[in-house]
């Protein structure tokens, strides 16, 4: 394996650090890994794939945790500030990843850094200092039990202001199951991913340099880069406006009328929707801009303050729909600044704010149903619309006292702990969500970031992407017709694509708007294949791509994630959604009422177009086409694996807890 | 070059103006024909001030693959600080950001007057851009103490002194932000 100097667009090396020993070893990135994973999200499948054997305790020092920034992240090119997290998730069991934006990811690559990965188990709390001067691992003594914001600042007051920051708040120190990597201190990636950091005690990794990043002809790179950004500008496709001023709050006002969505049952009547809709949260909360990722031309985040009410004071970035919608409209609340004082806890102390409202959510189900009652909760009476009981309970969540160690495990956890709550558990894997057809063969649990186009598109969009699409996949079904026929196909090409998106470090939203086509140089409905992105890519590096060479990674990746989760004990029966999931009334890709009998022969469908077996496991002949014989190699020396069960879970007591409640 | 008080064309090396007579000192200072790169007044009121920078750094990129081949945000000229946590945490009643760039000071520019090195620091012909030339710059930081606005400082890594140059009369920072509070502008 040799590696090219001449290769453009990667940093061209890999930082392993094992905390165990205190050692930081640099890796070069080849040739055969960066042209087969291109990187971010590509290189976290393969690295956990090598280094993480089946059926560990995600907790424990040998599991691992990887952090990459995209191949284009750290370039000029536009809106691909992004940072993909990997881990053995502690919150599902499978391979756990998420996908950030933030300055931070862009300082990894000036550092000098594709990719970084952290093994062991420091005896003390560290962190982890990169600059010019190299790579330190550092007592984080005075760090450890501050909040993710406090952590960013003395970081960056200690170490210069060109440092930006990653890292846990209080919830991952207190290895909650719920808690996430905070990046820039308000940016989320990976519910699960904060307990893995906490495990390892690692606080926080400080980063900044001047590498330069090679780049093959960067002249027209840049002038590349700029048309992107024109033509980012000149975006007319629907929603992009919107979405320019609102980000993903916008969904306050498009989602309600999909039946399905989220938690039906308690949705809020019509007259408290209003409330949430994005002008009046803007005109009651917004102070001002403040856009997300490095080299963004969207600006899709703001700062928020709460000036009246018992949650006065509360200032925080980055309010998101994903963040909130089951604190608010799952749990009847529309008491919109317990909202943003919800989503300032949770940047403070580390959480995922869909995972840990997920929780409540699940709760306050159970409480409803007699499963839980006062004396389980601490004499917290969890009503609809209670958002006392909703603070309150987060504080709890994020320091694991009383009740909140339970809500801690996570929505598909928590039902192990509880009594009779089982016939009663939700989603796939153990992440809550509407089990919609598109979502639920996401390879992190269910998931609707596989899969934007199939439903937010327009019907025009929509039918020019199957015309082009049609030609390159000829049993692709209407897109616009009732029923599953040929809609595999669709998630197929575009589990892909976003795949390969999240190797980019390209945000999903860019220059497509919120409602259509996600590209990178290209629209997408036109050119389906992304030949547009495999030019930019050979100019780039320097290598010749072609787009469905790029795909076919893509493909690659999606495949290595799934034989992950094999490992893990995942399969047909594991891949359905929970019994009481499996009523949709609208499902956003069959367009129609879909039911169990729907659902499995949904599966059988997808399963034939992916080439994989009747159990969905990657067949030899499937892995063998994509470069991966070594792992059909394992596949069948060690099937079968024990069935899927959920992570192992600590005796409750076992955990860390504690800490200050924080007054942000 | 153009004459440093009426601002007309004049050729290089003449010793008197010929339209208005005005004697050229030196060529360090400069009083016309001098532009500039300004945050805009922007259109977001928060707490009595008014920003529209959006912290995304867009400028920083684009600057610093215009000047050094690849994107490096330490190494850009314009240099966007945000200050949100102070703001989160209650330590400022703002969250303006710092923008720090050069003003290109016209008339004795303190970073100039500082600088005992001849020829190391320049005025450009076409926009007034204060320059500092590598070769003669002797890397001593007097303009860095000088400049009231921490508008230039030295790299470490580069071994040399970094300052907005104007991209020679075509500013991209101006062009690439997305929200358009950047400006090229003549100040004098
Ligand atoms: S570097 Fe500072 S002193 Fe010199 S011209 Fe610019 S702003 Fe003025
Ligand atoms: S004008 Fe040019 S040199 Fe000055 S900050 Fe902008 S991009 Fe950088
Ligand atoms: S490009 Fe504009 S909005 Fe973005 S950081 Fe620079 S000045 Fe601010």
């Amino acid at each position: 394996m040799q590696q090219s100097n001449k290769r453009g667009g990667w940093a061209g090396k890999i930082l392993k650090i094992d905390l165990t020993a205190g050692k930081v070893v640099e890796e070069p990135v080849t040739d055969e890994l960066a042209y087969s994973f291109l990187g971010g999200r590509g290189f976290d499948a393969k690295f956990l794939w090598d280094m993480v054997r089946p059926g560990i305790d995600p907790l424990a020092p040998e599991a691992v945790l990887t952090l990459g920034a995209g191949l284009l992240t750290g370039t000029v090119y536009p809106e691909c500030g992004r940072v993909n997290v990997g881990c053995l998730s502690p919150l599902t069991g499978i391979y756990g990843f998420g996908n950030s934006g933030g300055w931070w990811p862009t300082r990894l690559k000036a550092a000098g850094y594709d990719h970084i990965i952290i093994t062991g188990r420091s005896p003390k709390p560290v962190y982890v200092l990169i600059n010019d001067d190299g790579v330190e691992i550092k007592d984080a003594g005075d760090i450890w039990g501050k909040t993710t914001t406090e952590t960013e600042k003395i970081l960056r007051d200690k170490h210069g202001r060109d440092v930006r920051v990653a890292g846990i708040g209080p919830a991952g120190e207190n290895l909650v199951r719920t808690a996430t990597t905070i990046v820039d201190a308000s940016y989320s990636a990976h519910g699960g991913s904060g307990a893995v950091w906490g495990s390892k005690n690692l606080k926080a990794i400080a980063v900044t340099g001047t590498k330069k990043i090679h780049i093959h002809d960067p002249q027209t790179f840049y002038d590349l880069a700029k048309q992107e950004i024109k033509r980012i500008r000149e975006c007319t496709r629907q929603g992009e406006a919107e979405y320019k001023k609102y980000g993903t709050l916008i969904l306050y006002k498009w989602l309600p009328k999909y039946v399905g969505h989220g938690a039906d049952k308690r949705y809020l009547p019509p007259e408290e929707m209003d409330h949430l809709q994005p002008e009046n949260l803007f005109e009651k909360y917004c102070v001002g801009y403040h856009a997300a990722c490095s080299n963004c031309q969207e600006n899709c985040t703001y700062l928020w303050e709460v000036n009246v009410g018992p949650y006065a004071g509360t200032r925080t970035g980055a309010l998101r729909f994903g963040s909130t919608d089951y604190m608010t409209m799952g749990m009847g609340n529309a008491n919109t600044s317990s909202m943003v004082k919800f989503h300032s806890l949770c940047n403070q102390y580390g959480l995922c704010g869909k995972m840990a409202a997920t929780a409540l959510y699940f709760a306050l189900e159970l409480y409803e149903r007699g499963i839980l009652t006062k004396e389980d909760t601490d004499g917290i009476e969890i009503k609809a619309g209670d958002h006392e009981a909703i603070i309150e309970l987060t504080h709890m969540i994020a320091l694991r006292q009383g009740f909140g160690k339970i809500l801690g495990e996570g929505p598909g956890n928590m039902a192990r702990f509880i009594k009779d709550a089982y016939p009663y558990r939700h989603g796939v894997y153990g992440r809550i969500y509407t089990a919609l057809l598109p979502f639920i063969t996401s390879t992190r649990g269910t998931d609707h970031l596989g899969c934007l186009e199939t439903f937010t598109a327009t019907p025009e969009t929509r039918n020019k992407l199957h015309e082009n699409l049609v030609k390159i996949y000829p049993d692709l079904g209407p897109p616009m017709e009732p029923g599953i026929q040929g809609k595999t196909r669709l998630m197929f090409w575009e589990e892909h694509h976003k795949t390969v998106l999240d190797c980019m470090g390209r945000c999903f939203i860019a220059g497509g708007g919120i409602s259509g086509c996600p590209s990178i140089g290209y629209e997408l409905d036109e050119d389906p294949m992304g030949e547009g992105q495999a030019r930019l890519l050979t100019i780039l590096t320097g290598r010749e791509f072609t787009g469905a060479e790029i795909l076919k990674a893509g493909e690659r990746i999606f495949n290595l994630e799934r034989a992950f989760n094999v490992r893990q004990g995942a399969g047909r029966e594991s891949d359905m959604a929970a019994p009481a999931d499996q009523n949709i009334q609208f499902d956003w890709l069959a367009l129609g009422k879909v039911d169990g009998n729907i659902m499995r022969q949904y599966l059988d469908q997808y399963y034939e177009t992916r080439g994989w077996d009747k159990d969905g496991v990657p067949t030899r002949a499937k892995l063998e086409e994509l470069g991966l014989g070594y792992v059909a190699d394992e596949l069948e020396a060690n099937r079968p694996y024990p069935p899927y069960q959920g992570p192992p879970l600590w005796p409750i007591d076992k955990y860390p807890s504690g800490g200050e409640r924080t007054k942000w | 070059m153009f004459c440093e008080k009426c601002g007309k064309e004049i050729t290089k090396g003449v010793a008197v103006c010929p339209s208005c007579g005005f004697q050229p000192t030196s060529s360090k200072v400069r009083l016309k024909n001098v532009w500039r790169v300004t945050p805009v007044e922007g259109q977001v009121p928060v707490n009595g001030f008014a920003t529209d920078c959006v912290v995304c750094e867009t400028c920083m990129h684009f600057c610093s693959h215009y000047h050094e081949g690849s994107a490096i945000p330490a190494l850009s000229r314009i240099v966007i600080d945000p200050t949100e946590f102070d703001w989160m945490m209650h330590n400022t009643d703002h969250h303006l950001v710092n923008r720090l760039i050069c003003r290109q000071c016209p008339g004795v520019a303190p970073c100039m007057a500082a600088c005992r090195v001849p020829n190391a620091m320049s005025r450009d012909d076409k926009t007034g851009a204060v320059l500092i030339d590598d070769e003669f710059c002797n890397r001593c930081r007097a303009c860095e103490r000088a400049c009231p606005y921490q508008a230039l400082w030295f790299s470490e890594s580069r071994d040399r002194m970094f300052k907005c140059d104007l991209c020679g009369g075509d500013p991209q920072c101006v062009q690439v932000c997305p929200v358009s509070c950047l400006k090229y502008e003549k100040i004098a």
